[in-house]
């Protein structure tokens, strides 16, 4: 093997250089000018050209050629036209929301008005939107359409990317028989699929008490699970056992647990600090996304513990009451969100973080950068995204950091770790 | 994101991409045929030819075998790959001044080969090396593209040489291949990414089909049985599809016959119009007593006329003048005897042949024209005819045959459209030679003396110092295409025509009275004939649509009955046939003459041979024409030369004329047009009968089946069950809920009639029935269930499931589904 490994590294210095250089593009404006050249139409026009050329200058037999070229070509583009006159299609979601990663029944009616079968179809579309989520599925194809049929294809997609869907024009194309030009017509779409971030289902809270409760609301006598203990009872079904009052359940020989106050009302506000600009590389794109899914799967936590949250995003704030609407409320908001796009938040109506507690997700540059602007009496709770983990900030814990999530490894379970450690720490602190 | 390789999709982890070696081994056959053509050792060359192929298909095994073992380590070595193809560039270059260097040392005398040849070779050896390497989907593509500009430069160079038609089939094996796989490239882009269907049929195809076909057929067999061959040739399509503007000497059907069909040399009476040196003697009967035959005796009326007594001098001059008039004309007589009734014989049609002739059908060929009209009789005494008998032009055609070239100077060029058919005269016993309209030109073989031919006085063609054509004879006539589609609304020819008289007139040719008697006289009942023209041309503008007026009208309201002779007491034999609206061919003839001239178009009549699209023999390809063919018509002119035919005679069809696509179109439009306006009434209630159909179509399909049902169950019960369900299917499909076909019948109707027991019980056991057919191998045997399932199909089919209801409980699941979001399977949820 030693004696293929010397040689072999060389050349293959040497050809990947040579593969750059042949590969580098010296004149990238003038690639709108040979675009067509790389299309197989391109290649076709000219061979026929050149046929026709050594026709005229060297032999008639290159008439020929170009005619027989031209010929290809004009079956090349005019079957496909032909065929995507007769043709007309309306994409469907069996539901109109969804979340990342979720399969949704995609229904594509496609009619075709000729009385002859058309071939080798495809749905140029947003591959997010169709696609069910395998790496090798870039779009959906369709075999065949019959003649003068109404053809109904069904097939479960699976959302990778949140979003509102589709996002650019759709449209049904072909290119058979020879993929030389593809014809396309408007694809219809009645209702658009929105597709949610994907958000974990957190099951506890982390106790807020001490002092949050003034930011947080006032407590009432009525049972719950915050504030002051109020009294004792029976444990029924469902209760946690951190409630479990030991010392009376030992003397009374069964399970006896604390009643707790509950809260009138609860704000918190989250903020999602994610880039105003377009993300530009890969890792960064990533980053930015699950910034939006660990923003989202706090804001559903918070909601379907009856807090009203105050969400913003980039320069852009919501606000949503407990329940389904709020939450469809902030979520279609955070599927829909986009970098570029201009917010309108009037500066009046943001709300005052000083009187409420603030959860931020936020990557770690962020952090660095607005910490060290703040005078640090802030009640934001910070949650850390991004990619690698950095030990250096696990002494802040106590006092900010709520959790630090390091896209590059489980990022779920990362979360589910962090949040179910946070809410033991808070009832630990809260019964000590 | 990258696809698996497939057969025709090159990737990086699939071997040896074979479609793009076939692709490319017919290009680098036909460089290297082309190659060796032009070297002057191609043997040596092949030789090497065949070395390059076994080098590049055993570098890229060992490419192959090398990069299997050392993938995991190094991964693609493209490296490698980019050597060897460079090395097969260089290899010709390489080897060629390797030859020069040992040509200059040790003297070889090997020419090699020029540069355009190196660097073609150069561009073999990258093809096929390439097409053995290629890892990419792209470089698949510059291979495809490199070998059909390698099959470009081949048969570009190897058009003159030996090896051209080898490199050609090369090129057409690369063409098929390249087209093969880019139509594979496309298929297998798509195929890892198809999703399942179903599809519920808009229109019935199998239904369309049938339909297609049987309206296809039945549309060939009309054109087979009605229309003869000559007319649905293809004009001009193929020289052996009977085209009539190309011939072949080896056509074997249609109108372009040649003259390879049959060879009638040995057999004068042979099929076929071929020159024969054969000539027979028979005793034929003459044109004049064929018309007698065909026409009956002439009846002498006895004339009582009013007279002026003049003067002996004056009498003596008139009567030199009358005499030299009728002298050299011959006449036809409107007052005949009825013809005596046909009787049958057993020979057949062609002994009694006149001639045979191939060509367009129907046809008109003049034999005598006749101009002035007394009342009674009809004679050939054309004034002004400019006598040039003898200078006929002769021309020689590209295969040396002479033509005489017939066509008077000074007609109006209607067209440059011909058409040619040939005649054989088989028992036409006249110098006189048949001719079309429009007649151009005249070809029998070696008859190459324009005298021999001679314009009669009523301007028929005639062999000249003959008492008839020879027997046997063919003779080839060319006429221009018919064309007065253009006159239908102009009267310019008519003033062209009274242009002519005047300058015959001024010539001194004949009196401009002379030609008004001749064309224009109407001599007896003059004011009913023009009243009768001017009634069945009201409201149509002056031009040729007025004559097809007339031509109209006395085919479609006048019958043809050669036994309906003018009596001798008539007064007017005109009068007397518009009376009696019957009557034979000369009388529609003259009558249309009488009623065009009335208009002030100059008309004559014609005596020919009409040729029937029925005498059409199928087994000679010829048309036998007899006496039962002999026919009168009338001719206007056009500009008081040229001559055109129309048809008012029933039973004969109009001359065909030769249309462009746009006058097509007119003449269709406007003949749809009347035809509508004359069947407005029962187009009406065709319309309102439709209208009315098309409402109640739900309705009446659905009456039908439930009959048919009916019918069936009294036949079969199971019959009527799988019908049921079929029917079924149909109500929900004209309600608006269709059943998928991935969706059983009882998974769609299962929530049928939840509450009503008896009706889910009669649907249960209808779709048990269908299932058990279906689905079960035991054949039903239990008799007693069967007056059961018919009562059970007869209420569902009769009961609350018609499409009526249906579409009710459409209504009602798609209120209460805008009420509440549950899913609804089943059209029935809430019937």
């Amino acid at each position: 093997m030693s004696f293929y490994r010397r040689p072999a590294s060389h050349a293959v210095d040497v050809a990947s250089r040579a593969g750059e250089f042949m590969h580098h593009d010296f004149c990238p404006w003038a690639n709108r000018y040979v675009y067509w050249l790389k299309k197989p139409i391109g290649w076709l026009f000219t061979a026929a050209l050149c046929s026709a050329l050594l026709g005229a200058y060297v032999a008639q037999q290159g008439f020929a050629v170009a005619a027989v070229v031209l010929g290809f070509i004009g079956i090349g583009m005019l079957w496909p036209a032909i065929a995507m006159r007769g043709i007309s299609a309306n994409l469907s979601w069996q539901q109109r929301r969804c979340s990342e990663g979720d399969s949704v029944e995609t229904t594509l009616e496609v009619i075709n008005r000729w009385p002859w079968p058309v071939w080798g179809l495809v749905v140029e579309t947003d591959r997010h939107a169709v696609n069910d989520g395998t790496d090798n599925q870039e779009s959906v194809a369709l075999a065949c359409i019959r003649p003068m049929t109404k053809t109904k294809f069904i097939w479960d997609s699976k959302p990778t990317q949140r979003g509102l869907y589709p996002e650019n024009p759709a449209f049904l194309s072909t290119g058979f028989p020879f993929g030389i030009w593809t014809s396309r017509t408007a694809l219809a779409i009645p209702k658009s699929l929105v597709v949610w971030p994907k958000a974990l289902d957190l099951k506890d809270m982390p106790q807020l008490a001490g002092n949050d409760r003034s930011v947080i609301g006032a407590w009432i006598d009525r049972a719950g699970y915050e504030g002051d203990v109020i009294g004792t009872r029976p444990y029924r079904d469902g209760d946690p056992l951190r409630f479990v009052h030991w010392a009376q359940s030992a003397a009374r020989d069964s399970l006896i647990v604390c009643e707790r106050q509950s809260i009138a009302k609860r704000t918190i506000v989250l903020r999602i600090a994610c880039s105003k600009h377009r993300p530009t590389t890969v890792q960064e794109r990533e980053t930015q996304e699950w910034l939006i899914r660990i923003g989202a799967s706090l804001a559903r936590t918070f909601l379907s513990h009856q807090w009203s949250l105050v969400c913003e995003i980039a320069d852009c704030e919501l606000r949503a009451e407990p329940g389904n609407v709020g939450l469809e409320h902030i979520m279609d908001r955070l599927a829909k969100f986009q970098w570029n796009e201009s917010h309108k938040l009037r500066q009046d109506h943001r709300v005052k973080a000083s009187n409420k507690l603030e959860v931020i997700v936020a990557t770690r540059e962020h952090w660095l950068q607005t910490s060290s602007t703040s005078n640090g009496d802030s009640l934001a709770r910070w949650v850390i995204v991004d990619s690698g983990r950095d030990d250096s900030l696990e002494f802040e814990r106590d006092r900010q950091i709520w959790m630090q999530i390091d896209t590059s490894d489980a990022v779920w379970s990362q979360l589910k770790d962090e949040w179910e450690r946070l809410c033991h720490d808070s009832c630990a602190t809260l019964f000590n | 994101m990258k696809q698996p390789a497939g057969l025709f999709r090159a990737s990086d982890a699939g071997g040896i991409q074979w479609w793009i070696v076939f692709a490319a081994f017919p290009a680098y056959l036909s460089a290297q045929l082309m190659r060796a053509d032009a070297s002057w050792f191609s043997g040596y060359l092949w030789l090497m030819g065949g070395v390059n192929v076994a080098l590049i298909l055993i570098l890229g095994r060992a490419i192959d075998l090398f990069e299997r073992s050392e993938r995991s380590k190094y991964g693609r070595n493209s490296w490698l790959r980019s050597l060897v193809v460079g090395m097969l560039v260089a290899l010709p270059w390489l080897i060629h001044f390797v030859y020069r260097i040992l040509q200059e040392r040790l003297g070889w005398n090997y020419p090699g080969e020029p540069l355009e040849l190196l660097a073609i070779a150069s561009l073999q050896n990258a093809t096929l090396a390439g097409a053995i390497v290629v890892r990419s989907s792209r470089s698949a593509r510059v291979i495809i593209a490199m070998s059909f500009f390698l099959t470009l430069f081949s048969v570009i160079i190897a058009s003159e040489s030996r090896a051209a038609t080898w490199v050609y089939l090369q090129a057409v094996l690369y063409a098929l291949i390249a087209i093969w796989w880019l139509m594979g490239d496309y298929w297998e882009r798509l195929q890892h990414r198809f999703v399942g269907q179903a599809s519920s049929t808009r229109i019935s195809m199998r239904t369309m089909h049938l339909v297609s076909v049987a309206a296809i057929l039945s549309m060939l067999a009309l054109i087979g049985i009605w229309i003869a061959p000559e007319t649905r040739s293809l004009d001009g399509f193929l020289p052996t599809s009977g085209g009539e503007r190309l011939s072949d000497p080896s056509a074997r059907s249609g109108l372009g016959d040649g003259e390879m069909l049959v060879g009638a040399q040995d057999e004068a009476y042979s099929f076929g119009p071929v020159e024969s040196n054969l000539f027979m003697e028979d005793k034929q009967p003459s044109l004049y007593d064929m018309m007698s035959e065909l026409n009956g005796e002439v009846i002498k009326k006895k004339r009582t006329e009013a007279a002026v007594g003049i003067d002996g001098a004056v009498a003596k001059s008139n009567h030199q003048k009358l005499a030299n008039s009728e002298g050299s004309s011959r006449e036809f007589s409107i007052l005949r005897h009825a013809p005596k009734k046909k009787e049958r014989r057993i020979s057949s049609d062609a002994s009694q042949a006149l001639l045979y002739y191939i060509g367009p059908s129907p046809q008109r060929l003049a034999l005598e024209t006749y101009e002035c009209f007394d009342g009674w009789t009809w004679t050939h005494s054309a004034p002004g005819q400019e006598v040039s008998f003898h200078d006929f032009p002769l021309i020689h055609d590209p295969a040396g045959k002479p033509w005489v070239m017939v066509r008077k100077a000074g007609l109006r060029t209607a067209t440059a459209n011909t058409w040619t058919a040939a005649i054989k005269w088989i028992r036409l016993t006249s110098p006189r030679i048949p001719t079309p309209d429009q007649f151009v030109a005249l070809h029998i073989d070696r008859v190459d003396r324009p005298e021999f031919f001679a314009w009669t006085e009523d301007e028929v063609l005639q062999m000249t110092d003959r008492e008839q054509v020879p027997a046997l004879t063919v003779a080839r006539l060319t006429a221009q295409q018919r064309q007065v589609h253009h006159l239908r609304s102009q009267a310019n020819f008519v003033r062209e025509a009274r242009a002519v008289a005047s300058d015959l007139s001024v010539k001194g040719v004949a009196t401009k009275d002379q030609f008004d008697k001749a064309y224009f006289e109407v001599p007896i009942a003059s004011t009913l004939i023009q009243r009768t023209a001017r009634e069945w041309t009201q409201g149509i503008s002056t031009g040729w649509e007025q004559i097809d007026a007339i031509g109209y009208r006395l085919q479609t309201d006048f019958q043809l009955d050669d036994q309906a002779v003018v009596p001798e007491d008539a007064m007017c034999a005109v009068a007397h046939f518009l009376e009696k609206r019957r009557g034979p061919a000369y009388m529609f003839a003259t009558t249309a003459a009488m009623l065009t001239r009335a208009l002030g178009y100059p008309t004559r009549i014609v005596s020919g041979l009409y040729i029937d699209p029925k005498s059409y023999d199928k087994r000679s390809r010829q048309h036998i024409v007899g006496k039962e063919h002999l026919h009168w018509w009338p001719q206007v002119s056009i500009d008081g030369r040229e001559w055109i035919s129309f048809e008012p005679t029933p039973t004969y069809l109009a001359p065909t004329e030769k249309l462009t696509w746009k006058q097509w179109c007119e003449a269709s439009l406007l003949n749809a047009w009347r035809w509508i306006g004359r069947n407005i009434f029962g187009l009406c209630i065709l319309g309102g009968a439709l209208v009315v159909g098309y409402r109640l179509r739900v309705w009446i399909i659905d009456r039908i089946l439930t009959c048919w049902l009916t019918l069936l169950a009294i036949v079969s019960c199971e019959w009527a069950a799988r019908w049921g369900v079929r029917l079924l299917d149909y109500r929900a499909w004209l309600a608006g809920y269709p059943r998928p076909n991935y969706r059983t019948p009882r998974q769609w109707y299962s929530h049928l009639v939840r509450s009503e027991k008896d009706e889910y019980g009669a649907l249960d056991m209808l779709l048990r029935s269908e299932e058990q057919r279906l689905f079960s191998p035991i054949k039903r045997t239990k008799r007693r269930l069967d007056d059961r399932l018919r009562s059970h199909t007869y209420r569902l089919v009769f009961g609350r499931w018609t499409v009526g209801n249906i579409s009710r409980s459409k209504a009602i699941l798609d209120a209460s589904q805008a009420r509440s979001s549950g899913f609804h399977e089943g059209p029935f949820a809430t019937l």
